[in-house]
């Protein structure tokens, strides 16, 4: 009897860690569907306010790993040539009469409106988030997400996750207490090719900024290899030089 | 008010509206056109800023007496600026050129004064990701503190009620080499430059034909950026320098700066109100915080100490000198001495000791767009101080306005209470292209 409880108990563990494994390769094949883990690309954010009136962003990025991202504003031309860098935990915004990084939070955002910096300069999701229970719905997945330290801009997530495609459809970020923060509702999954098929719309909504929205238009993503030294301070100055 | 301010006002309000025309939109376009996104070899951007001025004037101030004999208790001023910027690129070639033309107009004088500057004009040739090779006029933005940066050893003081506002540069030659790493030194990159004086080629950073060479070391090192800098020129005298930023909680940034001169020049008055030459070492510093509250402000606090700076005592000779050239001096000795304090005097600060602090709060309750903000300089010494209030408003994609209001507070004898003007209020509104 004894041998067979023992028995069960290690089949039970082995079965969790599996099955812990197995949900954590989940998301990050979530990850790797959503981006390539070393890209360039063109985003155009737009900031609509409860008039109806817009405000336009265009970001030209760069990403290489999960520590190492740059972003460079090629419009509105009163935000021209600024950049954002995202250096692990670090994270520096360049203007340019100003001439020097300035260290900035995840929390602040660039840009005004729904999103902040930490929305513009993601990383995986694996990288940031255990998962704290997957719930197996039909045709979803939900991912309850916890964060992994308290440098991550959002304590929880709710992720909704299609099954067939493991792309997100919705994401909830959540306070340590789940007060919620802000919704993310992907859209319009478009091939950008070479493999790389996913939602081309992200649309934000906040409690916080009521009647206010900010959307993410994917326009272009192509893998690219890249040199660490464009992820440095020096080169904040330069990413319009990469494109 | 006469025909140039009346046509200043009228072209302010006929282009601003224009512009923003056309940015209404009901109905959100998920649409691009994607050669929009396709670099260009040549790029190239411009802005045209106007903005009003009304200056409160402290008849108290003895420089009021010298500089306003009116007897009138307001001045107002129309300012223009036309900046522009083009770049090229070739492969590893890279040109830039920037620069400004400004007009200014004081209504008191009835003068149009027009300043053109080149803010920077360089080469650059990149053989590797790593060397970049920069010959050319160029600005050299070292340093970690916000109002004040003592290792800026080839760079010009910023303007505190305008930090934004670009600064020209330096004609050298100079190399940058940086390199990337795994592990707690993250990169390094390694920056050194050569600036000549001849003639009029950086006339106002040594006398003639004099050299001097600047390097620095910057590397992030624990998730800290660090950085040692240097500066030697022909006449030995040396400066070295080191700062330090780092977060040391996801909200909080605490910075510091140090650098150490052998040789200060300054200007001072002697007890008769005439001018002496001083030289000395100095140490100048800076420390400070930057703060995120929960609710998305942001706070900077800094203790800034200028080695270099006047003493009480100088400060003091400087009242009397100002006091006698405003009432009992000949017509020649108050130019005399109101040239002096222009020179030497009439920096944004020009004591040893001051706090700084700035509280910045953008989307007030959600309204997007606009950003709030106060900040004050106070000279720890006399109690003095230049406090200012601004208000951002960003909404329009060519367009940015800004107003501004600065009050200089204190004794008469005291920094900032002896200056002409006791209020300041701007009204400045920016289109870009």
């Amino acid at each position: 009897m004894k041998k067979l409880l023992s028995l069960l108990f290690v089949g039970a563990l082995i079965c969790s860690l599996w099955a812990g494994s197995d949900t954590q390769a989940l998301l990050h094949q979530i990850d790797r569907n959503l981006e390539p883990d070393s890209y360039e690309m063109y985003r155009k954010l737009i900031n609509v306010e409860p008039d109806g009136k817009q405000k336009e962003f265009l970001l030209f990025m760069l990403r290489k790993g999960n520590d190492k991202i740059a972003g460079l504003f090629l419009s509105p031309p009163t935000d021209k040539d600024r950049s954002m860098l995202r250096l692990g935990d670090n994270m520096w915004l360049y203007i340019p009469n100003v001439g020097k990084p300035v260290r900035i939070t995840s929390l602040q955002s660039a840009t005004g409106g729904v999103f902040n910096n930490a929305d513009i300069m993601r990383i995986d999701f694996s990288a940031e988030y255990n998962i704290d229970t997957l719930i197996d719905t039909l045709g979803q997945y939900l991912f309850i997400l916890k964060a992994k330290t308290n440098s991550v801009a959002y304590d929880r997530l709710r992720l909704w996750a299609d099954k067939k495609a493991l792309l997100p459809t919705k994401i909830e970020c959540l306070t340590n207490a789940n007060m919620l923060i802000k919704t993310l509702h992907y859209k319009d999954t478009k091939d950008f090719g070479d493999g790389i098929k996913r939602p081309s719309v992200i649309e934000t909504d906040s409690p916080l900024y009521k009647g206010y929205k900010s959307i993410l238009v994917y326009v272009k993503i192509k893998r690219r290899s890249l040199k660490d030294e464009y992820f440095t301070t020096t080169y904040m100055s330069r990413l319009n030089e990469l494109r | 008010m006469n025909y140039v301010s009346k046509l200043f006002l009228l072209s302010l309000f006929a282009v601003a509206p224009n512009i923003a025309k056309g940015q209404d939109s009901t109905a959100v376009d998920y649409s691009y056109d994607i050669s929009a996104f396709e670099k260009k070899p040549l790029e190239y951007s411009a802005s045209i800023e106007a903005w009003p001025t009304l200056l409160s004037l402290n008849n108290q101030s003895p420089l009021y007496r010298l500089k306003y004999h009116t007897g009138t208790a307001y001045a107002d001023i129309y300012n223009c600026k036309l900046e522009g910027l083009a770049r090229f690129q070739h492969r590893q070639f890279f040109a830039n050129i920037s620069g400004a033309l400004n007009v200014d107009y004081p209504r008191y004088e009835d003068t149009l004064g027009t300043q053109l500057t080149l803010y920077e004009g360089y080469f650059k040739y990149t053989p590797f990701s790593t060397l970049s090779i920069f010959t050319g006029k160029k600005t050299f933005r070292w340093g970690k503190g916000y109002a004040y940066n003592p290792v800026a050893f080839a760079g010009r003081p910023k303007d505190l009620n305008n930090i934004d506002a670009t600064l020209e540069g330096y004609w050298s030659f100079s190399l940058d080499y940086t390199k990337s790493f795994d592990g707690a030194l993250s990169s390094i990159t390694a920056s050194s430059a050569l600036l000549p004086v001849y003639k009029e080629l950086n006339s106002d950073f040594l006398p003639d034909r004099s050299l001097a060479a600047i390097a620095q070391i910057y590397c992030l090192l624990l998730n800290t950026d660090i950085d040692l800098s240097t500066y030697f020129d022909d006449s030995r005298n040396y400066k070295i320098g080191a700062d330090f930023s780092r977060n040391v909680f996801l909200n909080l940034e605490v910075h510091a700066e140090w650098a150490y001169e052998s040789n200060h020049d300054r200007m001072a008055f002697d007890d008769a109100a005439n001018p002496v030459a001083e030289s000395e070492s100095a140490n100048n510093m800076v420390a400070g915080i930057r703060y995120q509250t929960p609710f998305d402000a942001t706070l900077i606090l800094e203790y800034l100490y200028q080695g270099s700076g006047h003493s009480p005592g100088q400060m003091e000779v400087m009242y009397s000198a100002l006091q006698y050239a405003a009432t009992g001096a000949s017509v020649e000795t108050g130019h005399r001495v109101q040239q002096l304090y222009n020179a030497a005097y009439n920096l944004q600060f020009n004591a040893r000791n001051y706090i700084y602090s700035k509280f910045t709060y953008p989307d007030p309750f959600a309204q997007v767009y606009w950003t709030p903000s106060i900040y004050a300089l106070v000279n720890c010494g006399d109690g003095s101080a230049m406090v200012g209030v601004e208000l951002t408003y960003s909404r329009f994609r060519h367009l940015l306005f800004t107003g501004r209001a600065i009050s200089f507070m204190g004794r008469t004898a005291s920094e900032y209470g002896i200056r002409p003007v006791n209020s300041r209020f701007e009204l400045r509104a920016k289109a870009v292209f």
